[in-house]
């Protein structure tokens, strides 16, 4: 019976053929990596009776062939320099041929894949091509029995080394994809660094003594309200956007005249009017640009609004306060309670307390302010692990609200009176209060 | 942990002039490399003749066929004879398909292959006069 009609055979082959293309698609993404060309190579080896063979994955920056998967075999660790010519000749074709019919011919081959193929008693070179990407060769020892393959067996192999060329080619082209996806995920963070960099500059300015003449403020505000952000469940875009309005939330007080930001005494009612506006007015500067986190023109518009509906420029009330707005407003009373200002000296930490206290569910919402002493109390507690956070969305090291609390205020005293606060939040009283209060919608 | 379809367990009893190898699992996965490093160290102590029996093995595939192939390439190096017992169904139309019957022996049984075994041996002691 010609072997061609043998049932059997022709079974055992499909089955082969069809492991092997089940095995490799089973690792999309490896099968430039050892193991999955190890099982490929002893697949193809077990297939035809073989002893030993070899898998050459071919690197075209360097012109090299290198040894992937070996069985009875062994190659240069450093690998095997092969002519592009030759490289080129090989990607040509797809058919087992025997070393002598090597285009070219083997005497010009280079000396360490002479050997290689002269020495080992090489029998077949198939080479792994799909479509016109050479991804390598495999090589192969004499058959057990000493048998030449015949015309249907060379089919097989043909094939065999096709499905492998192709899943190689397809893993190469995957792993070049996640390359260059991960380079432009680099980027991005780069270039959002480069961002928030430019950004934390230009805030300097507008705290400097050219303008608001308050040091630090904008940076400690963006780096609480990124904290208070997190700790309230916030993801880290809407963070990143937190931490960028707190840097550019007092913008607007460029148009604002100097000697009126700086008076010492009570704003009269068209002073203070004329002061209220930079709200708005940075809004109206920012909301042109097209900011990669979210809207933070709106936040910044917002940032002193109130619950209660008393708050400026929009007289918001509520629900109509996105959650980013009463964080950032949260941030900046808290860094301007603890802070000198022209017209007052830093109030006292037992104060500040009582200041927040008074205004919960009028200004302040309660889950929010239980975010600020979390924030505030773990940037003392674990300077540390508050910079990993803080390299997030600013500058390296401790968040920028830490160092200014430290130095201005007893950390101890800060714990016990933000603890006695949480504690109050708690109370079901209090707890009452802020449900009736954030019922703000007026009757009719 | 490795699944039950790579699990491989390897049993080695030595006689007088030959050791049997009693394999258990499946010889279908790179695990299955396991044998030839046994064979290996066999061969290294001057082992001529094997017998693997395959009773308790339930599946061999491609790729332990490349392993088998690989082993009987190396006895023959040494001058040596490899015998398949207990082949039965699949395993034994795999390695007939392959011709493996010209290159090792299959029996029925390790009591056939040992019988045969001391046959050729004492074949060889006659054509070498001892």
């Amino acid at each position: 019976m010609p072997e061609s009609l043998n049932p059997r055979l022709l079974s055992f082959y499909l089955a082969s053929l069809h492991e092997l293309g089940g095995a490799l698609a089973r690792t999309p993404r490896k099968l430039d990596q050892n193991k999955p060309l190890r099982e490929s190579l002893y697949r193809v080896l077990g297939t035809f009776a073989v002893g030993a063979g070899m898998i050459l994955l071919w690197d075209e920056d360097e012109a090299l062939l290198r040894a992937a998967a070996a069985k009875g075999l062994r190659a240069p660790a450093e690998g095997l320099p092969l002519k592009p010519a030759l490289a080129r000749a090989l990607a040509a074709g797809r058919r087992p041929f025997h070393p002598h019919l090597l285009p070219g011919g083997l005497a010009d081959a280079e000396p360490l894949f002479r050997e290689l193929i002269g020495r080992r008693n090489i029998q077949l070179i198939v080479p792994l091509t799909s479509g016109h990407e050479f991804a390598g060769l495999l090589l192969l020892g004499p058959r057990v029995n000493g048998r030449p393959l015949s015309p249907l067996e060379t089919d097989v192999l043909t094939e065999m080394a096709g499905v492998m060329a192709l899943r190689i080619t397809d893993a190469r082209a995957r792993r070049r994809l996640d390359r260059q996806l991960h380079e432009t995920r680099r980027l991005n963070r780069e270039l959002r660094r480069i961002y928030l960099e430019t950004v934390r500059a230009l805030a300097s300015v507008i705290d400097g003594p050219e303008q608001d003449h308050r040091p630090g403020h904008s940076a400690r505000v963006a780096a609480l309200a990124a904290q208070i952000g997190r700790r309230l469940g916030l993801d880290r875009d809407r963070c990143e956007a937190l931490y960028l309005a707190g840097l550019l939330h007092d913008v607007g007080k460029q148009i604002i005249d100097r000697d009126l930001l700086r008076k010492s005494g009570p704003l009269a009612p068209g002073e203070r009017a004329r002061v209220e506006e930079h709200a708005a007015a940075g809004y109206e500067l920012i909301s042109h640009l097209r900011f990669p986190w979210g809207d933070v023109a709106e936040i910044i518009r917002h940032h002193h609004e109130r619950l209660d509906g008393t708050g400026y420029p929009d007289r918001l009330r509520g629900d109509e306060l996105s959650i980013e707005a009463r964080v950032l407003m949260m941030a900046e009373a808290f860094d301007s309670m603890a802070s000198d200002q022209p017209w007052r000296p830093r109030l006292t930490i037992e104060r500040i307390v009582e200041q927040i206290e008074a205004n919960l569910g009028l200004q302040f919402e309660p889950r929010v302010v239980q975010a600020l002493c979390d924030a505030v109390q773990d940037g003392l507690e674990s300077p540390d692990g508050a910079a990993g956070e803080a390299a997030v969305f600013g500058a390296p090291g401790e968040p920028e609200f830490v160092p200014h609390l430290r130095a201005s205020f007893d950390p101890a005293l800060i714990h016990q009176m933000l603890g006695e606060l949480r504690r109050r939040l708690n109370n079901p009283r209090l707890n009452r209060t802020a449900r009736v209060i954030e019922i703000v919608e007026p009757a009719g | 942990m490795a699944s039950p379809e790579t699990q491989l367990t390897i049993a080695v009893q030595r006689e007088a002039d030959h050791v049997v190898i009693v394999p258990t699992g499946y010889l279908n996965a790179l695990t299955g490399e396991r044998i030839d490093k046994v064979c290996d160290a066999l061969l290294k102590e001057g082992i001529k003749y094997i017998l693997i029996n395959f009773k308790q093995v339930e599946l061999i595939n491609t790729i332990g066929i490349s392993i088998l192939v690989g082993i009987i390439e190396k006895v023959h190096l040494q001058g040596g004879l490899v015998y398949f017992t207990h082949l039965g169904g699949t395993n034994l139309e795999i390695f007939e398909v392959l011709d493996l019957g010209s290159v090792a022996l299959f029996f029925p049984t390790d009591d056939q292959a040992r019988e045969h075994l001391r046959h050729d041996r004492e074949t060889q002691r006659r054509a070498l006069g001892q």
